[in-house]
């Protein structure tokens, strides 16, 4: 498997947890309870990082075919439509002047205007992934380090976040618009 | 619990890609369109902050 295009993969899903570990940390160090289309953006992040999950898993078993990467770059694109649309409605929500927008900035700008960066730059990587498909596809299969981390990772970042939510919508079906504390604790 | 259910399709379509079992992506296009209907159902909602 060619090293870069390893290197590529691994780098978009970390990408990716990286900002949904540093949107957990705020959470809880800001005290600041996510909204819904937070939640939402937080989901599709984590669909969005399948798709390399599965390229780098199923590479490791059946060798880098095109279907393969294909499959992978689409698992990151459809998601990410749907997760940067979910944070253009949220950006859109908050941009009349004077508002102070939802949570507090990190490095300038809110977490929502970050998502929407993150999801075109996924979707970019995933464009490139497909334009390069002819070279990296045929690749020899071998042991891909950090490919088996990466996924059990992303497994921890959703049971986490599956705690979190619960935690903060209770057994309500649905969570508050402008939550402010954690319900499963409240009475 | 709608979100933790929505979760916990992702999960399992993690857990398909790992085991390498055939039903992870059908299962990601599942989680994929739920997540989309609870958007649509959250935008065409009245909205209860104030703007």
């Amino acid at each position: 498997m060619n090293a870069l295009y390893r290197l590529t993969l691994l780098g978009n899903a970390w990408v990716l947890l990286a900002i949904l570990a540093g949107a957990f940390i705020a959470q809880f160090a800001m005290g600041e309870p996510p909204c819904p289309l937070c939640v939402m953006q937080r989901i599709a992040m984590m669909l969005a990082a399948l798709g390399p999950c599965y390229t780098l898993l199923t590479a490791q078993r059946e060798g880098l075919s095109a279907r393969v990467i294909a499959i992978g770059a689409s698992i990151t694109v459809l998601a990410s439509l749907l997760g940067a649309a979910i944070s253009i409605r949220q950006v859109l929500l908050h941009i009349l002047p004077g508002d102070p927008g939802f949570g507090a900035p990190i490095f300038g700008y809110h977490l929502y205007t970050w998502a929407v960066i993150a999801f075109a730059c996924s979707i970019a990587a995933s464009g490139a992934q497909l334009l390069g498909l002819q070279w990296f596809a045929g690749s020899a299969t071998r042991l891909i380090p950090g490919a088996r981390l990466t996924g059990f990772v992303l497994g921890v970042m959703l049971v986490a976040n599956i705690l979190s939510v619960v935690a903060e919508a209770g057994f309500a079906w649905h969570l508050p618009d402008n939550p402010t504390r954690y319900l499963l604790f409240s009475r | 619990m709608l979100y933790a259910l929505l979760m916990l399709a992702t999960l399992g379509a993690l857990i398909g890609f790992m085991r390498g079992d055939a039903y992870g992506v059908p299962v990601f296009i599942l989680a994929l369109f739920a997540t989309a209907l609870a958007f649509v159902a959250d935008i065409t909602d009245a909205l209860t902050i104030s703007l």
